[in-house]
């Protein structure tokens, strides 16, 4: 009797698994060890039994082998079906993916357009907004046309002019710009430079411009100076240029109106009495023009 | 077969299975006609179930092209096919639950393997029947090991794989491969021991 261990060699070393080493070791116990080699010829005969065992089982009579071609063909059909299938999944999805991506391109610009595309009610909501705070009124006119500009904090603006073209409205909500022609369904916003056009050149700018020439025959602007004076019931500013032209522009109590006319156009500015006296300084009237209050 | 053919059979193998175009059916037919016999060898032993085998083989060809594009040639051909198919005879030996061992099967009057051995190989009465029976001793003995014993057993003595090529197939270590042969191999011994003693022609 051999332990389990050899016995388990033995095995290896029938199927040539065993190292040279654990080969020559093998070798030399069966040289020497009749137990050894007697189990040894069990196993090989145990080992050949069973390679007739299988090849017996595995030796198909005439009605299994043609039966062969017909299993080899039914699988062969069902593999190929299986390819095509994945195949035709892979299209698919690849059109799928594709008509995704359209329509997601196409939400979005639809989303983009839509964006661009304010209803009436809502700009004018924006625009009830901004009357009902705090704010001035910039009203011009002149032979052909007149606007109303209105600006409250954060810069948030409203521009109604009125011409031959119709009645126009454009304004700034603190993040987007817009423009709606009376009559239309629609109110545009604008991006870019039709944005920034809007934005800057406006009425108030205008003004700003007119102000400046009006003092400053040279037009440097560098040199005028802006006094406010509060007496009395009324307060005002006075813009005095270097060969001293001065323009006064003079509100009441209730914050106006300062009228002025220049080149032709009247001005009126009116400080609405919802920002109060502690919000009127030169920097809301006037954001963004170089000025040193002499006197406050 | 030499180890050059071997090589050269797994080429094509591999270039069957991975290029094989669903509008082309002799690649499909030629690959599966290699592979064929063997793996309803390897299923029917694992199962002892031809008709189940049958079954299993074809869904493990499928299984195989179905998911062709995750394969790269890590193994020949029918090392994967033999692993896929092992997967398979142990899901449906699971399921169906005919892992019962031989005594249960002796009187079952369902066709065994066997039916399909061809007779008259010109043997005298005697010798066919010796045939048998120790045919039958080898499958009590076979079928009292757990599946994966008896397909690593299968794998080495039919197929005559190497241990390393047995573990890829099985999904095992080496060592493991080395006990469950060896002690595949003592389980029939144990059946065959009044023949071996005798030495009589076992071969």
């Amino acid at each position: 009797m051999i332990d389990s261990e050899l016995s388990s060699k033995l095995s290896a070393y029938l199927d040539g698994e065993l190292s040279e080493e654990d080969s020559r070791n093998v070798e030399e116990i069966l040289r020497n060890n009749a137990q050894a080699r007697a189990a040894f010829e069990d196993l090989r005969r145990t080992s050949a039994a069973m390679r007739g065992f299988y090849d017996v089982e595995n030796d198909l009579d005439e009605a299994s082998s043609s039966r062969e071609a017909e299993v080899v063909e039914r699988i062969s059909r069902a593999s190929a079906r299986v390819v095509a299938v994945r195949s035709h999944r892979g299209r698919r999805m690849f059109l799928w993916v594709g008509g995704f991506l359209l329509l997601a391109t196409l939400l979005v610009w639809g989303l983009r357009r839509l964006e661009r595309s304010r209803s009436v009610g809502e700009m004018l909501r924006g625009v009830l907004e901004l009357m009902e705070s705090d704010h001035y009124e910039l009203s011009s006119r002149t032979a052909g046309e007149s606007e109303l500009w209105q600006v409250g904090p954060r810069g948030r603006f409203h521009l109604r002019r009125v011409g031959g073209a119709g009645i126009l409205h454009e304004g700034f909500d603190g993040r987007r710009t817009w423009r709606y022609v009376e009559g239309d369904r629609k109110v545009i916003l604008l991006s870019g430079e039709a944005a920034r056009v809007v934005r800057e050149e406006n009425p108030w700018k205008r003004l700003e411009a007119a102000l400046w020439a009006a003092v400053d025959e040279e037009g440097n602007g560098e040199t005028w100076i802006a006094e406010s004076e509060s007496g009395g019931e009324r307060e005002t500013i006075v813009l005095r240029g270097p060969s001293g032209k001065r323009i006064e522009l003079s509100f009441d109590a209730e914050g106006g109106p300062a009228a002025v006319t220049l080149d032709g156009v009247a001005y009126v500015v009116t400080r609405r009495p919802a920002l109060g006296d502690e919000a009127f300084t030169w920097e809301t009237w006037a954001p963004g023009i170089p000025v040193e209050e002499a006197a406050r | 077969m030499e180890p050059n053919d071997a090589t050269t059979d797994d080429d094509r193998d591999w270039e069957l299975f991975l290029q094989a175009d669903p509008g082309d059916q002799n690649a499909f037919r030629e690959l599966v006609g290699r592979h064929f016999r063997a793996a309803i060898g390897f299923c029917t032993q694992v199962l002892n179930d031809p008709q189940l085998a049958e079954d299993v083989v074809q869904k493990g060809f499928v299984k195989l092209f179905g998911a062709r594009d995750r394969y790269s040639r890590q193994a020949r051909f029918r090392t994967l096919l033999f692993r896929v198919l092992l997967r398979l005879c142990i899901n449906e030996l699971q399921r169906k639950k005919v892992a019962r061992p031989f005594t249960d099967l002796e009187d079952e009057e369902s066709e065994p393997i066997q039916s399909r051995i061809k007779d008259g190989r010109g043997e005298l009465p005697e010798e066919e029947a010796e045939r048998k029976e120790l045919g039958e001793m080898i499958r009590a003995a076979v079928m009292t090991l757990n599946p994966k014993h008896r397909a690593a057993l299968y794998l080495r003595e039919y197929e005559q794989l190497a241990y390393a090529d047995v573990a890829t197939a099985l999904d095992a270590t080496l060592s493991e491969v080395k006990i469950w042969i060896h002690r595949g191999r003592q389980a029939v011994q144990q059946r065959l021991r009044p023949y071996l003693e005798r030495g009589e022609r076992v071969r």
